[in-house]
């Protein structure tokens, strides 16, 4: 991975990262393969120089080198700090596979209305999406949807399985039998 | 088929409603507040010949009780097992303090139909209030007994009974991996029975309401991989996909006069409120704030619309008219109010509202702008009003698992309906079916 691009995911990041929650969830740890893509470290941002390195062939970079889940706080589309790594790496990904479709699967915790919540779904994985945009990831190759509360992981009625929920899927396998 | 059958029961919740007790008064019928009645109803002539769950004072003892406003007396009290009218000694039920007494009999006709006949009397002025009979098809003989509970429960309270009407919802099966299931659309009878499984799907599917005369549901489904609006008839199972645009679909809802639907879209970018009409097609947009606006529900004059916005931060209730104007903010009371429904008599609203970090069903009175917390559960969803506007039905979780519940507006009756191995969400209770 050039030095280049780490820069202008470190400014699309900065721009984005809201407040980073206090009930932040621990995103889901990759792989221990990880360790090629999770190094990315926000340099000095303000040199961040244009895209020339689009020789993102990276073949070393799986799917599964990388987490496709992003966490919420409670009621909030906004990505923290943590979760916002997360994008950055699909965003990686993606950039470097043009070819690849993802979609992005909105879901809340079960707490709350059906109807609010798949529209609080909707807002997260168009949060999500916006974010990959504005890394430079087309958005011809980012679909959205939410499934509200109606798809949980977890299936306790409690604060863990709850933040285990409030969840966007990167969904690589939607699209690709399609 | 009746499945739900055996585990519907009386739930000896704890559910203390003293803060909506004192206004019960208002919403109720002429008789004084918390009153049940003790009734006596006798086991029908020849009902041993019947399953359990279809014998008429089985059911009938059922529906009356689970409204909260009746006492069926134990019937091993009884000093006698009276079955016409000529065997009724009033004495005998003004020692059990009953204040009325049903009895009937039930009996297979030659040629395969049921004969069912009943008398309602008044026991302290030793009066017939009321006596009927059918001839029925065996497979409508539960729904004749739900009737006679509605004629019971009309004649001694003075307010339609609701047991012959249904409820529509959904249950959730895990199935393979996790985030996985197995999604059912289901109608049953109000109390639960006679479940029929209308749409099955491994997709999600959420919100059913029903139209106007009860004939039709629209909800949404993910059938396709991606949410879209439909509406099916029950009875046929006949489904025509009314919105599938980019983005949500969602919320969808029938106006009083099923012309029209409204619903939440987010095809211009977020979740707005539309208004589809269903003749001509023609979507009107009726909410423009970069906010979330969803769960549209009418008035049931059809003149306003209530629905749930996050445009002051948290979720609140807003009312504006069917056309889009004068929007308004109606609950201030509380950081979340969501999934607003009117009552049939279009002077409450139901809906779920957090109370330090519990999610209760509740009820907003329109005029004095109150809200109502209606029980001590903590993660109540999809409120939805009975048709004659005395109970409410939602969904919560009670022992791992969720479940429909309702609770009557006196107070005093709260049920709850069970279904094994899975979950249930999104009740919708129907309206009369012949208005």
């Amino acid at each position: 991975m050039k030095i280049n691009k780490r820069l202008l995911v470190a400014v699309g990041f900065a721009t984005l990262a809201g407040c980073a929650g206090k009930e932040a969830v621990k995103p889901h740890s990759a792989s221990a393969t990880a360790s090629r893509s999770t190094s990315t470290q926000a340099a000095g941002a303000g040199q961040g120089s244009s895209m020339q390195g689009t020789g993102m062939q990276n073949s070393s970079m799986s799917l599964s080198s990388f987490s496709h889940l992003v966490h919420f706080r409670t009621n909030s589309s906004t990505i923290d700090s943590v979760n916002g790594k997360i994008v950055k790496q699909n965003a990686t990904y993606l950039e470097a596979h043009s070819n690849v479709r993802v979609r992005l699967e909105g879901n809340t915790d079960e707490r709350g209305t059906a109807q609010y919540n798949l529209a609080l779904g909707q807002r997260r994985a168009d949060a999500v999406k916006h974010m990959l945009e504005v890394l430079g990831v087309s958005g011809s190759q980012v679909a959205t949807v939410s499934f509200g509360k109606s798809r949980p992981l977890a299936l306790g009625h409690n604060a863990q399985a709850w933040a285990k929920n409030r969840r966007v899927h990167f969904n690589y396998t939607y699209f690709a039998g399609k | 088929m009746n499945r739900l059958g055996s585990y519907v029961r009386l739930l000896a919740l704890t559910t203390v409603l003293s803060s909506f007790a004192a206004r019960a008064v208002t919403i109720h019928i002429n008789q004084g507040y918390g009153q049940k009645f003790p009734i006596a109803i006798v086991p029908f002539g020849g009902e041993k010949a019947w399953p359990a769950d279809v014998r008429p004072s089985h059911v009938i003892r059922r529906d009356l009780n689970g409204s909260g406003w009746f006492d069926s007396l134990p019937s091993h009290d009884y000093l006698a097992q009276p079955h016409r009218a000529a065997q009724v000694q009033f004495n005998d039920w003004r020692l059990l303090k009953a204040t009325n007494l049903l009895i009937g009999r039930v009996r297979r006709m030659p040629g395969g139909q049921v004969h069912i006949g009943f008398r309602l009397y008044d026991v302290n002025k030793g009066a017939q209030l009321t006596g009927l009979q059918y001839t029925v098809a065996p497979t409508q003989l539960r729904a004749v007994e739900n009737k006679i509970a509605d004629i019971v429960y009309e004649t001694v309270t003075g307010v339609r009974g609701v047991f012959n009407t249904r409820i529509a919802f959904v249950t959730m099966y895990p199935r393979g991996a996790p985030g996985h299931y197995l999604y059912q659309l289901q109608v049953a009878d109000a109390e639960g029975h006679g479940v029929r499984v209308i749409l099955r799907s491994y997709e999600p599917i959420i919100s059913p309401r029903w139209s106007p005369h009860g004939r039709r549901l629209t909800y949404v489904s993910f059938d396709t991989g991606w949410p879209a609006v439909y509406i099916q008839d029950v009875a046929t199972g006949q489904r025509s996909q009314v919105a599938a645009f980019h983005g949500l679909n969602s919320a969808p809802a029938f106006s009083p006069d099923g012309t029209h639907l409204a619903l939440c879209l987010s095809k211009g970018g977020y979740p707005e409120i539309y208004v589809l009409n269903l003749l001509t097609r023609h979507l009107r947009q009726l909410t423009f704030s970069p906010n979330i606006n969803t769960e549209p529900s009418w008035s049931p004059g059809g003149g306003h619309i209530v629905f749930t916005s996050n445009r002051s931060g948290g979720p609140q209730i807003y009312e504006m008219t069917a056309q889009g104007r004068s929007k308004q903010r109606l609950t201030f009371d509380g950081h979340y109010n969501a999934d607003p429904s009117f009552s049939p008599n279009g002077k409450w609203l139901t809906l779920v509202s957090r109370r330090g970090g519990q999610y209760h069903a509740a009820v907003f009175e329109l005029a004095d702008s109150t809200l109502e917390i209606l029980t001590d559960t903590s993660l109540d969803e999809s409120p939805t009003f009975a048709p004659n506007g005395q109970e409410v039905l939602y969904s919560t979780v009670v022992g791992g698992h969720r479940v429909l519940a309702s609770v009557s507006l006196n107070g005093r009756g709260h049920r709850t309906l069970g279904l094994r191995g899975g979950d249930i969400t999104d009740p919708a209770w129907s309206p009369f079916r012949h208005p």
